[in-house]
């Protein structure tokens, strides 16, 4: 099966949203329409106030458009209610982000448990799969360790590793490598990457940088709140 | 969501303990002030609840044990003729002067009753002696706590002389903790002792007491005697409730021990209140992550609601347990506190009521979390 023939896991249509500050009226985006099939990873790229971020936000069902249509894994969000649109990020959706979010309380392994127990996952059975995933991801020896014991780029592993905990269809990420080093932050990526492969699942991050285009499928660039160019990345530049 | 709720709480064990430690002092402040208030009701109360029978004879005008007036014989008599009274017992008390072994005078109290018959064997605790041995005229009981008042110590306590309303009277017991609520010097002695040393004639007396055939008849009793100008009659709980609201309630003491419980339960909202904004707050962003992943509101609720069930619990609980021990040592220092299961149990359900009660800001916080401040 082509990443043509997948199913499409993000559909937006005709997207608008503006915000009132006083009597001045900020169009942040204008008109945005974009599908995500299962298996890609796309970039949201673009100039700071571009729009990505609000983008990102509407996708994942975080902000309301003031126009327009999102669809998530099949279901369009707009006619749902708060706590419909929560049932659906809690089912289908998983987060990355600069700043990691995690909880300095909480060990390597119950950061990704209490994931998995919030959907239902005995806390004994989560730790198991926390502890694997982790594994997975190059944290075998951090398991017990606090966040503030963990480098940056650990950090951000425990943090994708919180994301696909829950096995979900769309993991979006909002600057997830602008808090790493170089070489940290291409680590990440190539892990995103590889997460996101399969058919059933996809990715979309935000970021400004123009070096991890190569991890991606597909790169949609943002300008006053437009989409001014969507195109898959030429294979001699993927990874 | 426990797990991460009580983890947060865990992380900063200052604040922890300063938090716990204000839960703490707080039920200890509000279940001892309590104490004490029932312990004074029981205090001030206590002579009359001992003494007992059925129906209270009191001079008109009469609402609280400590302020009798003398009644004649007549009253007696009166008594003896309804054919509901089985007995009539009498209570003669006083305030008199006495000389202190220093020298000095100061007042006490003297109450001469029966000790004889089922429910007048008085004083009701015995250090040394027996109510025998108050029989025997001008011998008078002396508590523990006043030794001090005698020109005596020791093995030579008893038999000591004491001078009292300018009457030479001698100790013939000693009796443990019994005080009135303004700590003054109880004397107990047999009527003839009393109206003696008072200066009653021998059929006088500020009380009579009428244990009836069957209590049925005492509202009858009441009804009647306080036809009478110069009379009034309660049941005995009646008379007791009177001079306990007199007491607690005229008297302004009740207010006062209110005022202070009371100042332990805001202290009590305040510090829990302050804590679990702090946690809440301290944890803002992560819990705004949860909100991402899909949390619910009753989950993140559950955050809120499980730190304040955490510092309510242990912290009253600590509270409990260190009322208890402060009560036994007020109780040492003869400051009468009454903590009985049901006051325990009211104070902690309070303590409880008052913990949810301060997390209802937190409660509001939490639902206000936007899921995205996360990309703020």
């Amino acid at each position: 099966m082509t990443q043509a023939d997948a199913k499409v896991l993000v559909r937006a249509r005709g997207l608008q949203r503006r915000f009132q500050s006083g009597d001045d009226v900020l169009e942040v985006l204008t008109d945005v329409s974009l599908e995500v099939r299962g298996g890609e990873l796309v970039l949201l790229m673009g100039p700071s106030g571009s729009g990505k971020t609000t983008l990102l936000s509407i996708l994942a069902g975080l902000m309301r458009p003031n126009a327009g249509e999102v669809e998530i894994a099949g279901r369009a969000l707009g006619p749902l209610s708060e706590s419909d649109v929560t049932a659906i990020r809690r089912k289908s959706v998983g987060f990355v982000f600069q700043s990691f979010r995690l909880f300095e309380a909480l060990d390597a392994r119950d950061n990704v448990a209490e994931v998995l127990a919030m959907r239902g996952v005995p806390i004994a059975e989560a730790r198991v799969r926390a502890a694997a995933l982790l594994e997975r991801f190059g944290l075998g020896a951090r398991l017990r360790h606090a966040p503030r014991a963990l480098s940056a780029g650990q950090k951000q592993r425990v943090a994708i590793a919180r994301a696909f905990a829950a096995s979900p269809e769309v993991v979006f990420g909002d600057e997830p490598t602008a808090a790493l080093d170089h070489a940290t932050a291409l680590d990440v990526m190539a892990l995103l990457r590889a997460e996101t492969r399969a058919p059933d699942r996809c990715g979309v991050v935000v970021t400004h940088d123009e070096q991890l285009t190569r991890f991606a499928d597909r790169v949609v660039r943002l300008a006053g709140g437009k989409i001014v160019e969507d195109g898959a990345v030429p294979a001699e530049v993927a990874s | 969501m426990h797990r991460i709720a009580l983890r947060c709480l865990f992380l900063d064990r200052g604040r922890l303990a300063a938090a716990l430690t204000g839960v703490c002092v707080a039920t200890v402040l509000m279940l001892v002030q309590a104490g004490i208030y029932f312990g004074f009701a029981a205090n001030a109360s206590a002579l009359v609840r001992r003494v007992g029978g059925d129906v209270w004879v009191v001079a008109a005008g009469t609402r609280h044990v400590d302020q009798g007036d003398v009644l004649g014989p007549g009253v007696r008599e009166r008594l003896e003729s309804d054919p509901c009274v089985r007995r009539v017992r009498p209570l003669v008390f006083a305030w008199v002067p006495f000389r202190e072994a220093s020298g000095a005078i100061d007042s006490l109290q003297v109450i001469g009753v029966p000790g004889e018959g089922p429910a007048g064997l008085l004083p009701w605790s015995f250090a040394r002696g027996t109510p025998a041995d108050l029989r025997a005229p001008m011998r008078v009981s002396v508590d523990l706590t006043d030794l001090d008042i005698l020109d005596a110590s020791g093995a030579s306590v008893i038999g000591a002389a004491l001078e009292i309303a300018g009457r030479t009277v001698r100790v013939g017991a000693l009796t443990r903790g019994i005080r009135n609520v303004a700590l003054t010097p109880m004397i107990f002695c047999s009527p003839e002792t009393a109206r003696a040393i008072v200066g009653l004639g021998a059929r006088e007396s500020t009380y009579w007491i009428a244990d009836l055939e069957s209590p049925t008849c005492a509202a009858s009793l009441v009804a009647a005697i306080g036809q009478q100008p110069e009379l009034d009659a309660f049941t005995a709980e009646g008379f007791a409730e009177s001079t306990e609201r007199q007491f607690l309630e005229d008297s302004g003491v009740g207010a006062v021990l209110a005022f202070v419980a009371a100042l332990g339960l805001v202290i009590a909202i305040v510090i829990v209140g302050q804590t679990l904004l702090s946690s809440l707050h301290q944890n803002r962003q992560e819990l705004a992550m949860l909100k991402v992943l899909g949390a619910t509101r009753r989950e993140l609720v559950g955050f809120v609601v499980w730190q304040a069930l955490f510092l309510a619990l242990v912290g009253t609980g600590a509270g409990t347990l260190a009322a208890l021990v402060v009560a036994r040592l007020l109780e040492g220092l003869a400051i009468p506190v009454v903590l009985p299961p049901s006051v325990t149990l009211g104070g902690v359900v309070v303590m409880l009521a008052l913990c949810a009660l301060a997390s209802a800001a937190s409660v509001r916080a939490v639902l206000r979390l936007q899921a995205a401040e996360v990309l703020q």
